[in-house]
């Protein structure tokens, strides 16, 4: 069965990147909208819009049995759930098979799996993939050393229901055990009303890099090279790209290769990214977690690959073989993109939403700009604040900070703030210029 | 439920607030606030919908939906549906207004498979030139091989019929126009 209608259940950029291949491919577009999604520009691409609900996501955008009907209603073959929202949720892909319709994306048991971190944690293993080392639950502070000797100096000491870095205590030195798993754990009762604990090894000179990977159902996969997306603003990527800088080829291989096996022990299917947190200092790695849709960052892996990916995704879905072997991929060059986020960076990345009343995207050799946005959009309050990706190639890293500055430099965006001047300071930092990168990297600039 | 609202509402409370909403569904008005103090419920659709909001002394809001028959819930959203010329809710609260005169839109309060009839070959819930009450079925909307009631919401004469049976509806599509008595 070949897909002749896709039903795309996202908004934002992401749905005007799906249909922009589909139109390529020649297959037609339903494009499902919110109330509030009426007037986007994917809205104005799709060859039919379908308003599925209010603004409210819960009763739109996350609401499958009104997304199954209407693509049913509507003819659709295929359902592209884009990223969040339904992208992960193995219901979503199930109730597709159970209704004839086409999940372009992985197997819901590769969702599930996957969306487990200790099944995830466990296949990792099983694949010989490292994963952090650290332990289950910890419930005395003897256990705690006895982690320590296992694993050695520093330990980060987590609550289990801990988040957003609350409950976090970092360990560098034996001494200090027994107080601080006393008052973390003391604390972590107050705060979540569950005091348990546990250990991981604590890299303070850590890298955020993922690998892309692509598989068929044929048990075919390949990866796509590597992505660093270590740049972040409170675990929130602001700035990736592609190839990883400062790294040893060694390394970027075994990371390569961890991510494809990792993918073939579950005979993974579609567009996939594993993460890994890269320990500088230790030249390891180790694996976080592996999405089982497309990523935001896709585009820089595209723009050195020359592979579109939204369109693999879509030919494996419709049951073909991969169109090639490790050994056909080529890197070119190198890939940044910076999200273009309406915020205020100088009032604590407040949200502003609302009118834009200026809008000129850069143009030029090597600068893409993915957006749903244009002059006269009224950016909503009820969704995230992305609303550009800006993505350079250049034929160096250097090249290309240069042409994404000036990219930057042409962005002209009145009526709603931006963090285009974030953006630029910290294409400027003297160690991302150097390829220093680090998840601590904006800390320092921000300071 | 939150342990928050449950320490604030006692059990008459729910009492009153049933009471209330019963007095609702048979009235005009598809909305209703009321706060002092240290409370606040909402009553009523409009994007509001269905939640009661309750703020204790040190601040902390709590929200819950009603638990309400499938019926209540269709005559609310139905009742909600009929949104044109409705009086503000300020205005419904400081001075009640009737309702003017004039024709009203059904429209769909969820996307969905319009149904004009109960089952195939069987007479249509409603023809042009009929008369409706605020409970009067209209039609069916399916999910996913559920069936809910598209009660009008309002009395008077079908006047236009906007969709046909077994139709894809989108959330805020007129269904009917109703001339109100």
């Amino acid at each position: 069965m070949s897909i002749s209608k896709i039903f795309i259940i996202n908004r934002g950029e992401i749905a005007v990147r799906i249909i922009r291949t589909c139109k390529v491919m020649g297959i037609e577009t339903i494009l499902a909208v919110s109330e509030a999604d009426q007037n986007s520009l994917g809205a104005k691409l799709a060859d039919r819009t379908v308003v599925i609900g209010p603004a409210n996501a819960a009763k739109s955008y996350l609401n499958i049995p009104i997304i199954i009907t209407t693509a049913l209603a509507v003819g659709a073959d295929a359902i592209h759930p884009g990223y969040g929202f339904l992208s992960e949720v193995p219901e979503l892909a199930e109730a597709c098979t159970e209704n004839n319709l086409v999940y372009v994306g992985p197997k819901p048991d590769h969702i599930l799996k996957m969306g487990n971190k200790l099944v995830a944690r466990a296949i990792a293993q099983e694949s010989d993939v490292p994963v952090l080392p650290g332990s289950e639950k910890v419930s005395s502070y003897e256990e705690v050393i006895q982690m320590i000797d296992k694993i050695g100096l520093p330990v980060m000491l987590k609550a289990s229901a801990g988040g957003g870095g609350r409950g976090m205590k970092i360990i560098t030195d034996n001494e200090q055990v027994k107080t601080v798993f006393e008052s973390a754990s003391a604390e972590a009762k107050a705060a979540f009303g569950d005091g348990t604990m546990y250990v991981e090894k604590y890299i303070a000179n850590a890298r955020h890099i993922e690998v892309q990977v692509l598989g068929d159902q044929y048990g075919n996969v390949i990866h796509l090279g590597e992505r660093d997306c270590s740049t972040q603003r409170r675990h929130q990527k602001l700035v990736e790209e592609a190839m990883a800088p400062m790294i040893s080829e060694e390394l970027r291989q075994d990371i390569r290769n961890a991510a494809v096996k990792l993918a073939e022990n579950i005979s993974y299917e579609s567009a996939g990214t594993v993460e890994f947190i890269v320990d500088q200092d230790e030249e390891k790695f180790y694996f976080l977690e592996m999405n089982t849709r497309i990523q935001v960052e896709h585009p820089v892996t595209e723009t050195i690959t020359g592979i579109d990916l939204i369109q693999e995704q879509i030919h494996v879905a419709n049951g073909a073989k991969l169109r090639f072997t490790q050994s056909d991929i080529r890197f070119i060059g190198h890939s940044i993109e910076c999200r273009i986020n309406a915020e205020a960076p100088e009032e604590g990345f407040r949200p502003t939403p609302g009118l834009i009343t200026k809008w000129e995207i850069p143009q030029g050799p090597g600068i893409r700009v993915d957006t749903h946005c244009y002059q006269g959009y009224t950016v909503p309050v009820f969704y995230d604040s992305m609303i550009a990706k800006v993505i350079v190639h250049g034929e160096s890293r250097e090249h290309a900070i240069r042409r994404m500055l000036t990219a930057l430099d042409e962005f002209m965006i009145e009526g709603i703030h931006t963090t285009i001047p974030f953006l630029k300071q910290v294409l400027q930092d003297e160690d991302f210029s150097n390829g220093h990168v680090s998840t601590r990297l904006l800390e320092k600039i921000m300071a | 439920m939150s342990k928050n609202l449950l320490s604030i509402i006692n059990k008459q409370d729910v009492e009153n607030l049933t009471t209330l909403i019963e007095k609702l569904e048979g009235s005009p008005f598809n909305y209703l606030k009321l706060e002092n103090q240290d409370l606040k419920i909402v009553i009523g659709e409009n994007g509001v919908t269905e939640s009661v909001e309750a703020s204790n002394n040190n601040g902390k809001v709590t929200e819950l939906n009603l638990a309400k028959p499938e019926s209540v819930q269709v005559t609310q959203q139905e009742a909600a549906a009929a949104t044109v010329e409705q009086p503000t809710p300020e205005a419904v609260l400081d001075k009640p207004t009737p309702v003017k005169k004039g024709v009203v839109t059904i429209k769909a309060t969820t996307t969905g498979l319009f149904y004009s009839q109960p089952e195939p070959g069987a007479a249509p819930y409603v023809k042009v030139g009929d008369r409706v009450e605020e409970d009067t079925t209209v039609g069916l909307i399916e999910i996913m091989k559920v069936y809910s009631a598209i009660l009008s919401g309002v009395a008077g004469e079908i006047v236009e019929i906007h969709v046909e049976d077994a139709q894809l509806v989108e959330y805020g599509q007129p269904l009917f126009s109703v001339k109100q008595k």
